[in-house]
C-alpha cells in the first residue's frame, strides 16, 4: 500500500543548549497507520513528537504537514488536524468534564455537541461517569486517559502520543492499547512513543528507532498477525500466510519479533533443529556498519543480518534464492 | 483620655459624618482605581516573565524586586518631578489632582504586583501553554486559562498590592497635596488632625483604615487558605 505522507522532515538538527539531540536527515511519516517510535529515554523521542506538533521551532530544518511548512503555511492545517498528548499530562484544574470540553470551547461549539462529544470519548477510554470527578484525584492512569479524550474529542487525523504507557497502571495500559489499536482499525493516524518494548511491539505497524537523537535501523523483524493454536510443545503463529512455529506460551499474542541475528541463510535446504524453514528471493542488501542486511521474500518478508564472510562465500546477490531457517526459541511474542 | 478619644471617634463614625466618609470613600475610590490600572499592565507582564524566557528577564525581575521596596516618598518625588508645573508633563496640569494620586499609587503597586503575579505564574504547571497550544488555544486563550489557573495567587497579589497603596501617605501628600473634598485621603487626614491635635477625627478615620486593612488580610488569608 502506498501510504499519503503526512509529515516530511529535512535536515533536523535540533540542539538544546549546544547539545544536540536530534539529527535526522530525512523521514517520511505515512498516514493510516500506527508508527512507533521507540528507543531509550532521552534518545529524542519527545523531541521529534513536539517538532512535528509545531510546539519547538525547527530551526533550519524543514518539516512539512502534507507538503506545507509547519513553521509556515502549514502551521493551521497541522494544527487542526493533529493534537499531540505528553508524557505525564498536565490537566487543568476542575473535573475531567472541563479538561475535556476545553478544545471544543475555544473552538465555540454548542454547549449539548460539547457534551455529548465529551461523553462519547469518556466512555472510549473507560472514563464514563467520570465527568464530575475533579482532576486531583484521579490516578495517573485515569489522567492519562482523560488526557487522551481530550485530544480525541477534537477529532484529529493525527494522534501523537508521548510515552502514553509510561507511569500508568496495568488497566489503563490495557485499555490504552486496545483503544490505539481501535484507531488504527479505523484508519487513524497515530504515532506513539515508547520505550515499553511488549507495549509498542504490539501496537506499532511501523517502527522507527531512535538513539542518541539518530534513527537507527531496526535490529529486529516484526511480524504482525495471531495465534492459530497453541500446544505443549509450540505457540503456531500466522502472519500473512506463513506459520511460524515458536516458543509454547499462553497469550493473546498479535506480534512476533525475531532478531536479525538469529536467521540462518543457506544454499541448501538444512535439516536442523531449527523448525522454521522458509525459501525465499534476495530483495534488498545493504551494508549496516560490518553487516549486511538481506531481506529475503518468502513471501513472509524476513530480514537477516550476514557478515561480509558470508555474503562473499554464499555469493548473496539480488533475484537469488535460499533457504533461511531460525529456531523457535529464537521468536518472542508479545 | 484614649480612652475618651476612643469613644468620641466610634460616635464620630456612628453619627454619620459626611467628611469622614467621603474621606474614607475618595481613599477607597482612588486605590481601586489604582489597582484596576496596574492590574492591566501587571497581569500580562506578570505572564510575559513567567512563561517566556526572554533576554533581559533577569535584569526586569531585579529592577522590579528593587521598586518593591522604594520608599513612597521617593515615588511621590519622581512623579512629582514629571507633572510639577516646569516638569515634562507640567502642561497635563496633573499635579494635586485626583489623577496624580492614581498615578503614583499605581507605580507604587506595580512592582509588588508583578512580583507576585510572576511567582504566581511561575508555580503554575509550565506545561499549562504548550498542552494549550497543542489543543488549539490561541494566546489569548491561553492568557485567559493561565490567569483561570493563578486566580487565588493573583487575587493575592492584588490585594497585597491593594494592603500598600491604601495605608501610604507620601505619595497621597506630595501628589494629592491633601486638598478637602477633592484629594483628602484618609492617610492624609489622619496626619493633618494628627497635627491639629483632633485625636477624635484622627483616630476615628484610622478605624475605618484599619476596617479596610482588616477586611483585606483577611480576604488574603482566606484565599490562602481556600488554595490549601
Amino acid at each position: 500500500m502506498n501510504a499519503e505522507t503526512l509529515f516530511s522532515i529535512r535536515n533536523l538538527h535540533f540542539s538544546y543548549e549546544q547539545k544536540e539531540v536530534l539529527k535526522i536527515e530525512r523521514l517520511e511519516l505515512k498516514a493510516n497507520q500506527v508508527t512507533l517510535l521507540v528507543g531509550p529515554n532521552g534518545s529524542g523521542k519527545t523531541t521529534l513528537l513536539k517538532l512535528i506538533n509545531g510546539l519547538l521551532k525547527p530551526g533550519s530544518a524543514q518539516i512539512d504537514f502534507r507538503g506545507e511548512a509547519i513553521n509556515g503555511k502549514g502551521y493551521q492545517n497541522m494544527r487542526s488536524h493533529s493534537v499531540l498528548v505528553h508524557q505525564d499530562p498536565f490537566l487543568l484544574s476542575g473535573s475531567v468534564f472541563q479538561n475535556v470540553a476545553y478544545g471544543l470551547k475555544i473552538r465555540k461549539e454548542a454547549a449539548p455537541v460539547i457534551r455529548r462529544k465529551v461523553n462519547e470519548k469518556l466512555t472510549l477510554v473507560g472514563l464514563s461517569g467520570f465527568e464530575h470527578r475533579k482532576v486531583h484525584k484521579l490516578s495517573g492512569g485515569e489522567k492519562q486517559r482523560v488526557a487522551i479524550a481530550r485530544a480525541l474529542v477534537l477529532e484529529p487525523e493525527v494522534l501523537l502520543l508521548d510515552e502514553p504507557a509510561a507511569n500508568v497502571d496495568t488497566r489503563s495500559l490495557k485499555l490504552i492499547e486496545a483503544l490505539i489499536l481501535k484507531l488504527q482499525e479505523r484508519g487513524a493516524t497515530v504515532i506513539v512513543s515508547a520505550h515499553n518494548r511488549s507495549f509498542a511491539y504490539r501496537l506499532g505497524s511501523e517502527f522507527l528507532t531512535l538513539k542518541r537523537g539518530r534513527l537507527i535501523p531496526g535490529r529486529e523483524n516484526i511480524f504482525k498477525g495471531f495465534v492459530k493454536k497453541q500446544d505443549e510443545i509450540f505457540t503456531y503463529f500466522i502472519s500473512g500466510k506463513n506459520l511460524l512455529h515458536c516458543p509454547a506460551q499462553k497469550g493473546d499474542f498479535n506480534t512476533a519479533v525475531l532478531p536479525l541475528n538469529d536467521v540462518i541463510l543457506s544454499k541448501r535446504e538444512i535439516n536442523s533443529s531449527a523448525q522454521n524453514n522458509f525459501k525465499g528471493k534476495v530483495t534488498h542488501i545493504k551494508r549496516e556498519g560490518h553487516l549486511y542486511r538481506i531481506e529475503l521474500a518468502c513471501p513472509l518478508v524476513v530480514q537477516a543480518h550476514i557478515t561480509e564472510y558470508s555474503l562473499n562465500n554464499l555469493q548473496v546477490e539480488i533475484g537469488k534464492e535460499f533457504y533461511l531457517a531460525f529456531k523457535a526459541s529464537a521468536v518472542k511474542l508479545y | 483620655m484614649l480612652a475618651q478619644s476612643f469613644s468620641r471617634a466610634v460616635q464620630l463614625l456612628l453619627s454619620g459624618n459626611r467628611e469622614v466618609y467621603f474621606i474614607a470613600f475618595t481613599s477607597l475610590q482612588l486605590s481601586s482605581i489604582s489597582i484596576l490600572i496596574s492590574a492591566l499592565i501587571s497581569l500580562p507582564l506578570g505572564v510575559l516573565l513567567g512563561f517566556k524566557r526572554f533576554p533581559g528577564r533577569r535584569v526586569i525581575i531585579i529592577i522590579l524586586n528593587t521598586m518593591m521596596s522604594l520608599p513612597t516618598v521617593v515615588i511621590g518625588l519622581l512623579v512629582y518631578s514629571l507633572i510639577s508645573r516646569s516638569g515634562p508633563l507640567g502642561g497635563m496640569g496633573l499635579l494635586f489632582s485626583r489623577g496624580a494620586i492614581i498615578i503614583g499609587q499605581t507605580l507604587l503597586s506595580l512592582p509588588i504586583i508583578i512580583s507576585l503575579v510572576y511567582g504566581a505564574i511561575s508555580r503554575i504547571d509550565q506545561r499549562l501553554p504548550e498542552t494549550l497550544t497543542t489543543l488549539g488555544a490561541q494566546p489569548g486563550d491561553i492568557f485567559i486559562m493561565t490567569l483561570k489557573e493563578g486566580k487565588i495567587a493573583i487575587l493575592s497579589a492584588l490585594l497585597a498590592g491593594f494592603g500598600r497603596i491604601i495605608g501610604e501617605v507620601g505619595v497621597s501628600m506630595m501628589l494629592g497635596g491633601n486638598i478637602r473634598w477633592y484629594t483628602r485621603t484618609l492617610t492624609t487626614a489622619i496626619a493633618l488632625e494628627t497635627s491639629k491635635g483632633e485625636f477624635e477625627l484622627a483616630l476615628a478615620l484610622g478605624l475605618i483604615l484599619l476596617v479596610i486593612s482588616l477586611a483585606v488580610n483577611l480576604s488574603l488569608h482566606w484565599l490562602v487558605k481556600d488554595e490549601r
